[in-house]
């Protein structure tokens, strides 16, 4: 399949592989998998195994079937395995991580071409597929033991002051992650120390992550519960998956061009906020990102990559 | 290439580390200022064998906590109840389990739903929903004393009418029955709607047309079973009804009762309180309110 293909130039050599990159990625998960650790007690750390060996093993075997290249081993798949798991509470059923897992790889990436061709974010796909289907296994969430030994369920502070009561956490807790959620998205400060590395390592361009979170606070702040510039930013901010969706789940390679890029964060941006303002669901996240996913393509019409020696003709 | 990767990889685990050290540290220092709880302390607990969908109850300092499970819709929701110390008023209800549809069902564990039911006196009840399970009031059963009866509402319904139904019997059969709601200017649902003032649907029946022919299909029936009233408080015995009929057949049967001879206890039919219900989630509201009620029952058995 690989023989007889052309790429135009020219070409930009660099050492930074698909591998070395997703291994960064994977890298910078490790302090979010120790705080669901810490918060959500050590199931969560055998959910993350679980979920990495079945994104892993899935792709193996699909790769092997088909008699493509098996690249299984690049590290992708263990991003996506620790990107889902880090999507549930810990409290998910093993199956339905199974489920979402198998799903992610197989439907979503390989089916569309592996890693690159996938049209939408497999992770974000996967969590979509529980919300929809298992409902309950997913939006039970728990407690930190931190602060409760009982593993009591309550719903997410975005859910519970959507839903007209008054926020139980302070932005601190908040913040550092002492906040009923799923296993990943609690602590917003891990989130970034991982986020930094990315940033460190060039892996990342935190241009559109910024992007897609000022979007989304500014325009909940802007439009907020009781009329305009009521919304509360920190709440925004810091009470549900934001900053997890704008750091990990947001970034797309499809876009060069810097305009694009953006274009397509502010994209996310406003669909999420719209999601938080007026539907039923307080994340908006999943949604957001998804639906920018499905526009990307549309997008990038707006903004081409640049085309080298071709002077552009005046119409 | 390689130095770059190792200090990254260190720069990672020493921030790590630190923002762990943030996190421990914040942790203890909210600790100390942490107050007791709200939770108020249990002194006694309850024993709940043989009590069906009663999952823990006890006697705290302030009154009566029940924990009780109820089947909603898409699961077993949990509830805690908390009541004063007579056990008859309701303080404070949480949800702390359900599986209910989101944006929908699940609206019960919001406070919006929560908040009504404290301060309210036990049991409670949603518009149209009966206390007991309604035994069939055939009229086999008793005799009817002859005479005019006349039933009213407590007080005025959301739209400020209140019902009233009078009933006249002869010879033990019900003979004449007349459904009228009365505004709070004393103007009269049937002469609203008669005039058009009142209007229903478009090209339905009236009000006034409606409540007749329900009065008229009861002197039929000579029975109030028929109408098999739905959560909603509406009907479809009886066609082209489509009003809430909940009102009239509690009034109904409160004439009934009075011809009957029978103690007009239910002259409160309900005594309770009635609540709301999350608009579009019935069977989620309804879930909630039986488990309230059994939680109120249970205290009552146990007192």
């Amino acid at each position: 399949m690989s023989e007889a293909r052309v790429i135009n130039g020219p070409h930009i050599r660099t050492q930074r592989t698909t591998r070395a990159v997703m291994m960064d990625v994977a890298i910078s998960l490790v302090p979010v998998l120790l705080g669901a650790i810490y918060y959500f007690g050590i199931r969560a750390l055998y959910l993350a195994g679980l979920s990495v060996a079945v994104c892993v093993l899935t792709e193996y075997i699909w790769q092997k079937l088909a008699k493509k290249p098996v690249t299984a081993g690049d590290f992708s798949a263990v991003v996506t395995g620790l990107l889902l798991v880090f999507n549930m509470p810990v409290t998910v059923p093993l199956w339905v991580l199974v489920a979402a897992d198998v799903f992610s790889i197989l439907l979503v990436k390989q089916m569309f071409g592996g890693l690159g061709n996938n049209f939408v974010n497999p992770a974000l796909m996967g969590r979509l597929l529980v919300m929809v289907a298992w409902p309950q296994a997913v939006m039970q969430y728990v407690v930190p033991k931190t602060v409760s030994v009982d593993a009591v369920s309550a719903a997410t502070i975005l859910g519970s002051v959507k839903g007209g009561n008054t926020p139980e956490y302070s932005y601190l807790q908040m913040f550092l992650g002492e906040m009923p959620g799923a296993m990943g998205e609690t602590s917003k400060l891990l989130l970034l120390v991982g986020f930094g590395y990315l940033c460190y390592k060039g892996v990342v361009n935190a241009e559109a992550a910024f992007t897609y979170i000022a979007t989304v606070t500014v325009l909940t702040f802007i439009f907020g519960p009781e009329g305009l510039f009521t919304g509360d930013i920190l709440l925004n901010l810091f009470g549900g998956g934001l900053i997890m969706g704008g750091c990990y789940m947001l970034t797309d390679y499809v876009f060069v061009s810097r305009r694009g890029k953006l274009l397509y964060a502010a994209t996310a941006g406003v669909i999420t906020a719209a999601i938080r303002i007026f539907s039923v669901y307080p994340e908006g996240i999943c949604f957001g990102i998804l639906t920018a996913n499905c526009m990307a393509g549309m997008l990038s019409l707006l903004y081409k990559k640049h085309v080298y020696g071709i002077r552009k003709i005046k119409a | 290439m390689k130095n770059k990767n190792v200090r990254g990889i260190l720069a990672l685990a020493v921030v790590t580390a630190l923002s762990f050290g943030v996190i421990l540290g914040s942790k203890a220092l909210a600790q100390d200022t942490e107050g007791e709880s709200a939770e108020a302390k249990v002194t006694e607990e309850l024993d709940t064998k043989g009590a069906e969908g009663i999952e823990s109850a006890s006697k705290t300092e302030d009154g009566y906590l029940v924990s009780v499970k109820t089947k909603g819709y898409g699961g077993d929701i949990f509830l805690n109840v908390s009541f004063d110390k007579a056990g008859k008023k309701i303080t404070k209800v949480e949800v702390t389990e359900q599986k209910e549809t989101e944006g929908l069902g699940a609206k019960i564990a919001e406070s919006e739903f929560l908040s009504q039911f404290e301060g309210a006196e036990a049991p409670v009840y949603l518009p149209g929903m009966s206390l007991e399970e309604k035994e069939e009031i055939s009229l086999e059963d008793r005799t009817l004393a002859d005479g005019d009866y006349e039933a009213k509402a407590d007080g005025p319904d959301n739209n400020g009418f209140t019902d009233q139904v009078t009933m006249t019997v002869k010879d033990g059969k019900i003979t004449a029955v007349n459904w009228e709601s009365v505004g709070a200017d004393g103007s009269k649902k049937s002469v609203l709607s008669e005039n058009g003032e009142y209007v229903m649907t478009e090209d339905g029946l009236t009000w006034k047309e409606q409540a007749e022919a329900l009065s008229a299909a009861l002197i039929e029936k000579q029975s109030l079973s028929f109408l098999n009233v739905n959560e909603q408080g509406k009907t479809d015995a009886v066609s082209g009804v489509s009003i809430a009929v909940g009102g009239f057949v509690n009034l109904a049967e409160q004439c009934l009762n009075q011809a009957a001879g029978e103690e007009t206890e239910t002259q409160e039919p309900q005594n309770g309180t009635q609540v709301d219900a999350v608009a579009g989630a019935t069977i989620s509201s309804t879930a909630a309110v039986e488990g309230i009620n059994a939680a109120y029952e249970f205290l009552q058995s146990v007192k």
